[in-house]
This record gives structure tokens, sequence and C-alpha cells, in this order.
């Protein structure tokens, strides 16, 4: 196993209570496996990310949870070592290319220091380096556009340089944050292309963020459901497109568009909105939303619990036969 | 249904934007809407898909008179906009109603959700004041409220909720078109299904017409009878909903119909990156404006313009191969 995350617990201290960001989340990843979390936004979904990357800063905290990676308990090693795996070991890459990237410096320049820091090569090795993983990123002419500022790209060839800096070390796993959500769906097509060719190409696990079922049906071998800071569903792709047994994985789906929903007819909804983390209904937090809801799930959280085929649910109604 | 005559029609309209310092020589000009027509029939939900900055939100305003266009015709039960003032203005106004992505921005926040709904009811006079309260407590069920929400405040709602005080406070006037541009693009999965329903219900309801303006082809799809495809300031093609995505015509309508994520997609890498050239992107002075990026490209599209034409089966699209 490349990491696993186990009982992991974040939470924001606010002047108006304990917000339990992360509450409880624990799944593991293998080596070259793409694991997605999806879920609507303040689900705790980055929180989570940040979180197995020991990077929480006040008002927020990690409660408790073990995060270990290749054998290490990120959540315990001293800084030195937790900033050597964060960079070498580990890639990110976020919504905001912008959070990446530095405004200041060419693409090439940011590259190279990447390298100094990360890498046994020579001046010339590196400069080389530099141009070919741009190529590798699909940027025609690499040799140009080392030398351009962030403000001279597009936004898809911006995010395509994020990559490049976080494929700079060839990360055993890259932490992906909503990669392209602000992007228009044809460079969003050029990114998840980039992003499938370097997973088989490094042989290189993931943790991909995603609202988008559409994109998480595309990259993802595993996913994770969270839902107001739990985690609602751990199961393989497959088995969550087509026999999801959470209602709440089963509503998310129904709601999904797909071009073949051309027609009048109205969508199945889940009603109401996403509550506030500070003001969580009792027991099952999504009874309020529950066409299923029984009067156990207004008093109870339900635990989650391993079924079948390696696959968690926390549901009352979804008992160990299925 | 084809001899009634149409609500709206659209006749070459242009909307340019000046850019860039007219130091020496002639000022530059965005042609956010380049010669522009379109028809939009009674009781019909047009489809208005594109890129960022293709000019879709331009186009939406324009025909309101929020942009003041260059040239054109917009013509509104036989009467030119264009060539409206004062009252006459104003009456039109009222039976052309926006709605927004953010309806924050559009939702005074001081004032009771009684009241942001009161407002275009005594604006124009459509009821007696002394049943307007009735009035507003018949819109907010209307659109999936409860009875309490009337002494909130918008930033006491979330997101989907304030998009139903939007919409209410549309339907106060009683439209005849909508023009809803990205209505759901700032809300989450559920909260999207829900407000796509409402809009489709209080459509048939009400026998309105819609604009419907997003840069998410599936949301178009699931919600149009006939969808407009526009690039660079143009339409490139237009169709009736289950022939347009079934049958792309265009270069670009099937670019992003190929972009659209999803499991089919999994085994495919590389689909859009191997088409493009260069990073550069190239626009033909007088050619077709998606040259740069078009797989079917030949000589002839760098020099020749090509117009949106007739094609078999009441289609029309601007390419010179489709
Ligand atoms: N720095 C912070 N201070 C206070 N609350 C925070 C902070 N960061 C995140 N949160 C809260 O934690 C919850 C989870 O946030 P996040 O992980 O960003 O959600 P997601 O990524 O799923 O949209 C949200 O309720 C959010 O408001
Ligand atoms: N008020 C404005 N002044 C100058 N340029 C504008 C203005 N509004 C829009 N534009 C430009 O017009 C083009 C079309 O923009 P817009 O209509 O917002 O597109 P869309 O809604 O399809 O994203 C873009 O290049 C945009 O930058
Ligand atoms: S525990 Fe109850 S309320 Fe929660 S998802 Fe299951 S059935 Fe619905
Ligand atoms: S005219 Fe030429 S460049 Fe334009 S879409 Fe058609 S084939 Fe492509
Ligand atoms: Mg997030
Ligand atoms: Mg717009």
């Amino acid at each position: 196993m490349l990491l696993e995350v186990t009982n992991l617990r974040t939470s924001f201290f606010l002047d108006n209570g304990e917000l339990k960001a992360v509450d409880d989340i624990s799944f593991s990843i293998e080596e070259k496996q793409t694991l997605a979390i999806v879920g609507e936004s303040g689900c705790g979904k980055t929180v989570a990310a940040m979180s197995i990357l020991n990077l929480v800063s006040l008002p927020g905290r990690i409660i408790s949870g073990r995060v270990n990676f290749e054998g290490a308990n990120l959540l315990e090693l001293n800084n030195d070592k937790l900033c050597d795996i964060r960079g070498r070991k580990i890639g990110m890459v976020f919504q905001e290319p912008a959070s990446s990237l530095n405004p200041v410096f060419t693409i090439g320049a940011q590259l190279r220091e990447t390298l100094v820091r990360h890498t046994q090569l020579n001046k010339h090795e590196i400069s080389a380096r530099a141009i070919k993983l741009l190529g590798d990123m699909d940027f025609k002419e690499p040799e140009n556009w080392v030398n351009a500022y962030p403000h001279q790209l597009s936004g898809g060839m911006k995010q395509r340089a994020a990559i490049a800096l976080a494929m700079c070390t060839q990360p055993k796993l890259l932490i992906a944050d909503e990669p392209t959500t602000a992007l228009d769906v044809t460079v969003q097509a050029e990114i998840l292309d980039l992003l499938k060719f370097l997973k088989e190409e490094h042989e290189m696990a993931m943790l991909l963020i995603s609202h988008d079922l559409g994109v998480v049906a595309e990259l993802a071998d595993r996913v994770t459901v969270m839902y107001a800071g739990k985690q609602f569903e751990n199961a393989s792709l497959e088995h969550i497109l087509t026999v999801a047994k959470h209602p709440y994985t089963q509503g998310l789906l129904k709601s999904m568009l797909h071009l073949d929903t051309i027609n009048n007819d109205f969508l199945e909804v889940i009603p109401g909105s996403v509550p506030d983390l500070l003001d969580l209904p009792k027991g099952c937090s999504f009874h309020p939303r529950c066409s299923l809801k029984e009067s156990i799930c207004q008093e109870h959280v339900p635990k989650i619990s391993l079924h079948k085929n390696n696959t968690l649910c926390a549901c009352h109604l979804v008992t160990n036969q299925y | 249904m084809q001899n009634q005559s149409p609500l709206l029609v659209v006749k070459n309209l242009k909307t340019y934007f000046p850019s860039g310092k007219a130091w020496f020589g002639k000022q530059n000009y965005i042609k956010a809407v380049d010669g522009v027509s379109l028809r939009i029939n009674r009781n019909e939900i047009i489809g208005l898909v594109g890129e960022s900055g293709s000019g879709k939100t331009t186009l939406g305003r324009s025909i309101l008179r929020l942009t003041a266009s260059n040239q054109g015709e917009i013509i509104f039960k036989g009467n030119d906009i264009l060539a409206l003032k004062g009252s006459a203005l104003r009456a039109i106004r009222k039976e052309i109603q926006l709605i927004f992505q953010d309806p924050y921005a559009s939702l005074s926040p001081r004032l009771q959700i009684r009241k942001l709904i009161a407002e275009p009811l005594l604006l124009h006079n459509i009821v007696p004041e002394a049943m307007v309260d009735q009035r507003v407590s018949e819109l907010l069920e209307e659109v999936g409220l409860e009875n309490y929400f009337k002494d909130r405040y918008p930033h006491e709602m979330s997101g989907g909720q304030r998009q139903r005080i939007a919409i209410a406070r549309v339907l106060a006037l009683q439209p005849e078109l909508i023009i809803a541009d990205e209505p759901v693009s700032a809300l989450d999965v559920s909260v999207t299904a829900q407000i796509l329903n409402l809009l489709k219900e209080i459509q048939k309801k009400n026998s309105m017409s819609v604009l419907f303006i997003s840069h998410d082809l599936k949301v178009i799809a699931h919600m149009a009878d006939r969808i407009l495809v526009m690039y660079a300031g143009r339409i490139i093609e237009e169709g009736m909903t289950q022939d347009l995505l079934t049958h792309p015509l265009h270069p670009y309508t099937k670019l992003l119909i190929a972009s659209i994520p999803s499991y089919e997609n999994r085994n495919t890498t590389r689909r859009i990156n191997q088409q493009k050239k260069s990073d550069q992107q190239y626009s033909a002075k007088n050619g077709c404006p998606f040259v740069g990026r078009c797989a079917e490209a030949q000589s002839v599209c760098k020099q020749i313009y090509p117009h949106l034409k007739e094609s078999k089966g009441n289609r029309f699209v601007a390419c010179h191969f489709n």
C-alpha cells in the first residue's frame, strides 16, 4: 500500500464552535492506483488532502489519525523529512494553477529551481530536463515556452506548467485538487488526457479531488464519497457507477447530467442542500434529505462498515448482506 | 408551429468593445458579438453554448439593451428594440427578464425576501398593494420555498435558495422571455438538478420562452429544444437538440462533445492534443475563426470565411466542409 489514511480527523476551532471538516475518514491508495474523493462543495475534500500532507494551519488542527506513506506516518515526521517527502515523492496540483506558479519567475526558472533542489543533475542537464518536461506536458515548441512568465500563458497552459512542476521529481503520488474545474471543457479534456498519460507513463498513483462524477469516471479506479466531513461510501469505480448502495451516492448519480438526458424529462433530485458543518443534523447528517430515512437515522450516526467486495458504506439501511 | 410568428428575431447583431488605445492609426475592437442572427419561438427553450469569452453574455445583454450594440436589429413581438425609447423600452424590459449566475449580486443584501419579491410587483403595478403579500406567498410556493423565508435576508440563504428567489422575482413579472445566463454554473450538483427542474417546470406552466446560456453542453442538452453553438462572437452551428448532438456537423461542436468527461473516454488519451500544432493560437484574418484549432482544416479555411448556411434537415452550419 502506497498511502494509508486511518481515522483522520481535522477540525477548525472557530468562535462559534468546532467545525469538523474531516470527521474520521479512512482510505488507502495502492501503487499506480487513482482514488477520487467526490462530494459537493464544503464537504471536506480539500481539508482532507491538506491533512494528508500535514499542511493544516490554525484555526485548523489535525486531531487524530495516521497517514502512512511508504511506511512512515506523515503526521509524526519532523519537518525536514516531511518537506523532503512532499517535495520529491508527492506532487500537488490545485484548481488555481496560480497557487503553484510564482508570477515573477519564468516557467523555466521555476522548473530549474525545483530540479536543482531535488536532483543531482548538472546545470546543462537541468536546462535540458526543464524543456523536456514542458514537451512532455504537450507544450509545442517547449524551448520557447520555458522563457515565458505565467501571465503569458493561457489557463490550460498554466495548469500544464503547474503539472510539469509537480512532475519534476517523478513523484509516486500526485494529489490533484479539482485540477480542471476552472477550465473550459475542451481545455479540461486536454488536462484529463495529459493526466491519464502521465499516470501510465510514470506508473504514478493519484489522489483526485473532484465534484464532477464525469471527471471521476474518466480517471479514477476507486472512489470515496464524502458528505459533510464524513465518508459515506468507498468502493471501486465500477461499483459506484453501477451498484452504489448509499442513498447519497445514488442521489448524486441520478442528478448527474449526460448528453443522452436530452429530453423533456425532469431529473430525480436530492432535495435541500449540504448542511452547515457547524450545525449538523443529529444522527445521519444526510437524513433531512434522505427519502429512505427511518427513525434510527435521526438518532444515531451510522458507522462505516465493511461489506462484500471490499466496499465501505455508512448507512443504517445498508446491511452486511449486500 | 413553423408558421407561428417568432417571439424574438435578431438580425446581424454586432456588439464591439474598443480594446487598446487608439494612438496612431485605427482603433482595435473586441468583436464580442459579430453578426449574430437568431430566432426564438414562443414556448421554446433555446440553448446557447460556447466556451468562456465566446460572447454569450454580451449577446444576452445586447438583446436587453443592457449593452449597446453597434449594428443589427432586435425584433421582439414585431417591435425593433433598438429603436425603442422611454416607456416603450421599459414595457419591453418587463417582458424580457434576466437570470444571472450569481443571484447574490442582483439581490440587495439589506432587503428581506418579502421586500425583494414585492419590489417588481410594486414597481410595475402588477397587483394592487393589498394583494402584494398574498402574491409573494404564491411566488415563494411556486419556486419551492416555505413561507417563512419571507423574513430572511439573502445572506441567510444558500446559493440554490437565492437562485430560487431570483426566479421568483422574474416570475413576478410574468415575462414572455427569460434570458438565463449560466444560472446553475455556481451551484452544487444536487442543487443544479433542482434548479434545472424548476426552470423547466415554470417554463412549461407559463408557456414562456427561454434563452438558456451555458458553457456546459450537458446542461444545454438537458434543457434546450434547439441549440445554438457560439464561437468567437458568431453562431457556428444550429440544430434541434437531438439532431445536433447525435450528428454534429461543425468540427467545433464535435470537439465540444468529445471533450465531455465520461467513463467511455477512460481509455482514450490525447484525443485533443494530437490535433494541435502550436500553443500559439493561429487566427485567420479573413478565414475561419476556428482554423487554428480545427482538425479538418484545409488551405481554403485560412482565406475564406465560412458563413452560416443551411444544411440538410433544417440544420445550419458555418464550415466549408460540413
Ligand atoms: N481555514 C478555514 N477556516 C475555517 N473553516 C474552514 C477553513 N478551511 C475550510 N473550512 C471549512 O471546512 C469545511 C470543508 O472545506 P473544504 O475541505 O474546503 O471543502 P471542499 O473542498 O469539499 O469543498 C467547510 O465547511 C469549510 O468552510
Ligand atoms: N464590458 C466589456 N468591455 C470590454 N470587453 C468586454 C466587455 N464584456 C465582455 N467583453 C469581452 O467580450 C468577449 C465576450 O465576452 P462574454 O460575452 O462575457 O463571453 P461569454 O459570456 O461567452 O464568456 C470577451 O473577449 C470579453 O473579454
Ligand atoms: S443512514 Fe438513514 S438517513 Fe442516512 S443515508 Fe442511510 S437511510 Fe438515509
Ligand atoms: S471552415 Fe475549415 S477551419 Fe473552419 S471549421 Fe470548417 S474545416 Fe475547420
Ligand atoms: Mg475544495
Ligand atoms: Mg458569460
